[in-house]
């Protein structure tokens, strides 16, 4: 049975049409994460309505596409010109961009793609072999447990989102209001319509997570182009590119085998925390990419190089960043949560598709899923290649002003939202949700907790109740079973010890 | 002390502390006030009610934060990014509202060489990326929309 659905995801992986989707997608995803501004997670936002005209391996295989290339597209534009393209590249652009400045740009993007790639690949290999032996477990767990896990996760997401618990607390609590919005799952009575009888079906997914995530982002860069910021940060930089080139000798920057070696530890080190940290919902890439940073910097021959164009820097950071990719969708393959955005992105896709994210999920879509494992996997290599042979095209990408690309991409989320739901609602709800991202993201809340809010509230509110109606009214049932003591102890020492490792590291 | 006091009230998280809250204040009142049917169980105001009390908690938490002299800056060009919100709704809305007179054809390609206007500082001169770029995006998005994917938009007087 088992090697029939093998068999069939081979089929499936490798056919012709989902190579080709998946090296779009690479090409997409790189090209996209090279302009600042722009980044993976929007353009998988911006596709999310498209894919679902897709038979669910190309779909996935695009999605994947992008997403691998998104992450290595960051560190294109971080190390060409000091501006992280998506928040995780941050990191890579401390050592790249001085490596840059002092004359080996080439260097500092292949070690970023090499490094990428082997963290990225080593996360896919975990989430592979770990997330049929969870899916497993969860298949065992009733209300009482899931609750837990919904709790657990809610709580996670708060407490380490960039260390502002408070305001991570108060999206998280937002975000279950915005999902309250419509019917109640158990009794049917329409809940906060504000007397509008559209909403009484609720809030549809694409609609929120596209406005909340992609428009408002849109939006913020959008008035960057009005002001012309962008312009002037990409003139100053190019200037400095140019007056580089005079005695920048490319025959010399070429990266050899002996400096690839020695940033072989810091790319473990990166890989191996980026993988840790990936599989906790709300860490995100950005914190696993500093935190190998600062490890490989303390257990590094050469410290005092750091943050003056080391190899190793760069090495560790984008080991770090990408090595999230895998493990950040082992809770959503194991459990349906979500644990980063780009897991929420990947299973509003597979809702999409018809396909509910959760421990039954591997279950009942054997095929589809192993092929994403192959894919997730072959993906590197694509991305490696195309990457490999295109750096100095992509380079230039990086230059492309995105004041020509921003309109284009709202038309597209407008268009696409509306072609999933055929609905204006769906519009409405899409651009008010920007609106709503955009206020949050200026008054520094971060969205994440918002967005894992949102996807596990009705869940949470149907465990909770059903529980209830189980243990007959008792709170005390909640914590009747161990499995669900185990998982609020192992949330409040995972908060505790994060709070303490931040506060050491300010 | 005094002096936290007395700044508290000016920094910009005293303020998105107190939006919190206030949310918290006026949900908790709808639930108690409100039109709400109960429900089996714990019935449907619940976890509303949970996720209310979580934001007063969290607004307190705000406010703490505020006196140990914690709070976020006050955002840069505050002004042009809301007004460029409000801007991108309205031509958002306008132009779905343009497809049902216009088409689709016509009415992207407008608002993509309007934007592209507005977003250029001298749009003629830079006439490839301000003119022929949306026109083939259009041309693009006519194609994935209305051939491929044939999303059912209302069709307008034009194409």
């Amino acid at each position: 049975m088992m090697l029939e659905a093998f068999v069939d995801a081979l089929y499936l992986a490798f056919s012709p049409e989902v190579i080709l989707y998946v090296a779009i997608g690479v090409f997409m995803g790189v090209t996209l994460g090279a302009i600042p501004g722009l980044s993976g997670d929007m353009a998988i936002a911006i596709l999310l309505p498209i894919v679902f005209f897709l038979e669910p391996a190309a779909a996935l295989g695009l999605l994947t596409g992008i997403y691998k290339g998104g992450m290595f597209g960051g560190s294109i534009s971080a190390i060409s010109f000091g501006v992280p393209g998506t928040p995780g590249s941050a990191a890579t652009a401390i050592d790249g961009y001085q490596a840059k400045l002092k004359g080996y740009p080439n260097k500092a993007l292949n070690t970023a793609l090499y490094s990428s790639v082997i963290g990225d690949t080593t996360s896919d290999f975990v989430l592979i072999f770990l997330a049929l032996p969870l899916a497993i477990v969860a298949l065992t767990f009733g209300p009482v447990e899931f609750f837990a896990l919904y709790a657990f996760s809610l709580l996670l997401i708060s407490a380490l989102t960039k260390g502002k618990v408070a305001k991570g607390v108060a999206m998280a609590a937002l975000g279950i209001l915005l999902a309250m919005i419509g019917r109640d799952p158990i009794g049917g009575s329409v809940r906060l319509t504000f007397g509008i009888p559209e909403l009484s079906g609720g809030l549809a997914l694409i609609p929120v997570l596209v406005g909340i995530f992609a428009v408002s982002e849109l939006i913020i860069q959008l008035s960057k182009a009005w002001m012309e910021r962008v312009r002037r940060i990409v003139d100053e930089t190019k200037q400095q590119a140019q007056s580089l080139l005079g005695d920048y000798d490319a025959s010399k920057d070429k990266l050899t085998f002996a400096e690839f070696r020695a940033t072989m530890k810091a790319t473990w080190i990166g890989t191996t925390m980026g993988t840790l940290i990936g599989a906790l919902p709300g860490a995100g890439s950005s914190l696993a990419a500093f935190i190998s940073y600062g490890l490989a910097q303390r257990f590094s021959r050469h410290p005092v190089e750091f943050g003056k164009g080391s190899l190793e820097g760069v090495a560790a950071a984008e080991a770090g960043n990408s090595a999230t990719s895998g493990s950040t969708l082992i809770p959503l393959f194991a459990f349906g949560i979500p644990g980063s955005a780009t897991a929420a992105l990947f299973g509003a896709a597979f809702i999409l598709m018809g396909m509910t994210p959760g421990p039954r999920l591997i279950y009942d879509h054997t095929e589809v899923i192993y092929a994403l494992f192959l894919i997730l996997i072959y993906a590197n290599i694509i991305n490696l290649a195309l990457s490999h042979f295109l750096l100095p095209l992509y380079s230039k990408i990086a230059m492309i002003k995105s004041r020509i690309l921003l309109p284009i991409v709202c038309v597209l989320a407008i268009l696409g939202t509306f072609a999933a739901g055929n609905s204006v609602i769906d519009v409405w709800v899409l651009l008010f949700a920007g609106l709503l991202g955009v206020v949050l993201r200026v008054y520094n809340f971060p969205l994440a907790p918002l967005i894992l809010g949102f996807i596990v509230a009705p869940g949470a509110e149907r465990a909770l109740r059903q529980s209830l109606l189980i243990g007959r009214g008792e709170w005390t049932h909640l914590l009747s079973s161990p499995i669900a003591i185990g998982l609020y102890a192992t949330a409040a020492i995972m908060i505790f010890t994060f709070t303490v490792v931040m506060r050491e590291r300010k | 002390m005094k002096n936290i006091f007395s700044t508290a009230f000016t920094r910009l998280d005293f303020f998105t502390g107190l939006i919190t809250i206030i949310i918290g204040v006026v949900g908790l009142l709808d639930i108690t006030y409100g039109n709400w049917r109960p429900g089996p169980g714990l019935g449907p105001h619940a976890f509303p009610q949970l996720a209310y009390i979580t934001l007063i908690i969290a607004g307190l938490a705000i406010w703490i934060d505020v006196l140990r002299g914690k709070s976020d800056d006050p955002p840069e060009n505050l002004r042009a990014i809301l007004l460029t919100g409000v801007g991108l709704v309205a031509i958002g809305m306008g132009m779905f509202w343009l497809i049902g007179k216009l088409g689709l054809i016509v009415s992207v390609a407008a608002t993509l060489i309007g934007a592209s206007f507005l977003l250029t500082r001298h749009p003629f001169q830079h006439w490839p990326s301000t003119i022929v770029v949306p026109i083939i995006a259009t041309a693009v998005i006519w194609v994935l929309f209305v051939q491929l994917i044939n999303i059912p938009l209302p069709r307008g007087l034009l194409f």
